[in-house]
């Protein structure tokens, strides 16, 4: 009797639950790391590599894969506690074991021990629709023990080549900017290198002052960023091998938002050294910097098209911060954004069809450049900086979750978002690198 | 040292405490219904050469006494209009540092959180340029320099209006 009421109260209670569920308002879905459902991921099983000799790993290949594939919303691991095997080796495949608990793609592997701290990956990537084995398997050799996620990234971008047909993006990097109190109101400010999940962060750049707005150079090898002098906001400049810094603008008055131009020639920034801030283009070679607009508005936040023919910047010239389209070669400019109060910040994807915005001072959106119809990733009021990846398939931004600092990463097209927790603190200003060469 | 303070204050307080004492005395004494007399001829109308008188300029701006210990300027959303407030502000600094001539002056411009960094850079900058040109205008003749911080320096980093309020301002330094 005791037992029955008990697990009677459990059902209604769990009935509420579910009814809470479902009656969430849409934006409560910000507080889950993925969120939205119309559409899937291809359904993927990524097995637990084997270890030979059975030595513990830092980090596990197939949840770095898994992360991986889920940020980037085209995947949906199966969690491995539903596998019905674990194979690691092609011989052991089961098509029945997959077909069972629906996944369409399985990855298995194996982590081969060589010497001390030298290990080598191998892995197998299969559809099981087909009942077909992707390739004949690869090796990927060489590795210390940090190198295996790199490895996992290598993995990644196999997976997301061979299943969705475009490049992987899993092998970037990314820069942000970390502030760190020192002392009863002094911070430290660090420009910071990392994979592009958050790992193995390093500084590159330190200062006393403010940084900010980072932007990599097309070749992965330098980054240019704001930083302050005595005088007010400079552009600067880091080597990331040698980390000799340089500054390339501390005109009189506000100098900042610097954006390389795609064949790395050019930067591209904004300069108020004719009391009105002006885009401004500075040639890497010669060292010249050549004015290009002249309103009496705030023109500012260049970023150039995949081309470099024409560049998008924020300009207030009609009042509030819009988008306009400055053509290198016959001069023009157009508007580009007309919905809405304020756009800014904007940025192309890869191959230019979508342009990607901070929208009402701090809502991350995604425009169609032909159609400019808008899809909003976030729904927040304070997200910014945001970046597409290389491929143009995600989106990295800065958002707040309970009132902490935090680094997101968005599919492109909104449906997931997946909090990099590998990076904390007050981190701001992410920047998604180009792929490496 | 310590003890020339306390005496001080303890002078201090007792006057308050009299000015206070003969306030409440004027109250009691003022029973009749015809209205009191004010010599409107003799109040000052334009106390610290703002236009308005030293009640005007508390209850309007919330100025209390000269407008020279006021130096932080607040702005709009989004906006590097001047309002009433710091027009007052400013232009009263700008009759002082005339009149001292030959100060460095230093106006520090800021933004909120709302908006992205780079942009609030410019308006940070913007709004210290406004200053600056009031201030010119207004006979400072002194070397003034603008610096932005844009939302680098918040003085309240609460996501509140207040907060943002408190954030959009020129800090006025010499």
């Amino acid at each position: 009797m005791n037992n029955l009421q008990s697990f009677r109260r459990l059902l209604v209670s769990a009935s509420l639950l579910l009814a809470s569920l479902v009656s969430l308002p849409s934006y409560a879905q910000v507080e889950l790391n993925i969120s939205g459902a119309e559409v899937r991921g291809i359904p993927i099983a990524i097995v637990p590599f084997k270890v030979l000799d059975g030595s513990v790993l830092e980090h596990q290949i197939n949840e770095v894969i898994a992360f991986d594939l889920v940020a980037s919303g085209k995947f949906e691991p199966i969690a491995a506690q539903n596998y019905l095997s674990n194979p690691s080796r092609n011989e052991e495949v089961q098509w029945k074991d997959w077909r069972f608990i629906d996944a369409e793609v399985l990855v298995i592997g194996e982590v081969w021990t060589l010497g001390p701290d030298q290990y080598e990956v191998q892995f197998q990537m299969y559809d099981i629709a087909r009942e077909q084995r992707i390739g004949n398997g690869k090796r990927i050799s060489g590795l210390s023990m940090r190198d295996l996620r790199t490895a996992a990234h290598v993995i990644s971008d196999n997976v997301y080549q061979a299943f969705t047909g475009g490049a992987g993006a899993f092998q970037s990097r990314m820069a942000y900017i970390s502030r760190t109190e020192v002392e009863y109101q002094r911070y430290r400010y660090r420009l910071m290198v990392s994979d592009w999940d958050g790992f193995g962060a390093r500084e590159v750049y330190a200062s006393w002052n403010p940084l900010l707005s980072p932007d990599w150079s097309p070749d992965g090898q330098k980054l240019a960023f704001v930083g302050f002098n005595n005088k007010g906001s400079i552009v600067k400049v880091v080597d990331l091998t040698t980390f000799v810094d340089q500054t390339i603008a501390e005109f009189k008055g506000v100098n900042s938002a610097p954006a390389w131009s795609p064949d790395g020639s050019k930067i591209a920034y904004s300069s108020s050294q004719h009391g009105s801030p002006d885009i401004f283009i500075y040639d890497v070679l010669s060292r010249q910097h050549t004015r290009i607009s002249s309103h009496y508005g705030i023109d500012t936040e260049p970023s150039w098209s995949p081309r470099g023919d024409s560049f998008l910047f924020t300009s207030s010239r009609t009042g509030k911060p819009q988008i306009y389209s400055y053509s290198i070669n016959d001069e023009s400019l157009s508007r580009m954004t007309f919905e809405g109060d304020e756009s800014a910040n904007a940025s192309y994807n890869s191959d230019g069809s979508k342009i990607l915005m901070v929208h009402e001072g701090g809502q991350i959106t995604v425009m169609d450049e032909e159609t400019s119809r808008l899809t909003m990733l976030t729904n927040a009021k304070f997200d910014e900086s945001p970046s597409f990846s290389p491929n143009g398939d995600m989106v990295l931004y800065k958002t707040e979750q309970q009132y902490e600092p935090a680094l997101m990463v968005a599919s492109a097209d909104g449906r997931v978002r997946t909090r990099l927790s590998l990076v904390s603190g007050d981190v701001r200003e992410p920047a998604w690198s180009p792929l490496r060469k | 040292m310590n003890r020339k303070l306390g005496l001080i204050m303890t002078v201090l307080m007792g006057l308050v405490l009299t000015a206070c004492a003969s306030n409440e005395k004027q109250v009691v004494e003022t029973e009749s219904t015809k209205p009191v007399v004010v010599d409107t001829a003799n109040v000052d109308r334009n106390a610290y050469g703002s236009g308005y008188s030293v009640s005007d300029l508390a209850s309007q701006f919330g100025i209390d006494g000269d407008p020279l210990n006021y130096k932080v300027l607040y702005f709009k959303y989004n906006s590097s209009a001047i309002d009433e407030r710091s027009r007052i502000i400013a232009t009263r600094h700008a009759q002082y540092l005339g009149e001292k001539g030959g100060l460095r002056v230093n106006l520090e411009g800021h933004a909120d959180e709302r908006g992205t960094r780079d942009f609030n850079l410019a308006l940070g900058e913007r709004r210290a340029q406004t200053v600056a040109q009031l201030m010119n205008t207004a006979g400072a003749s002194s070397a003034i320099e603008t610096i932005s911080y844009g939302e680098e320096r918040p003085v309240n980093v609460a996501h509140t209006e207040t907060a943002w309020k408190a954030n959009r301002r020129v800090g006025i330094k010499y």
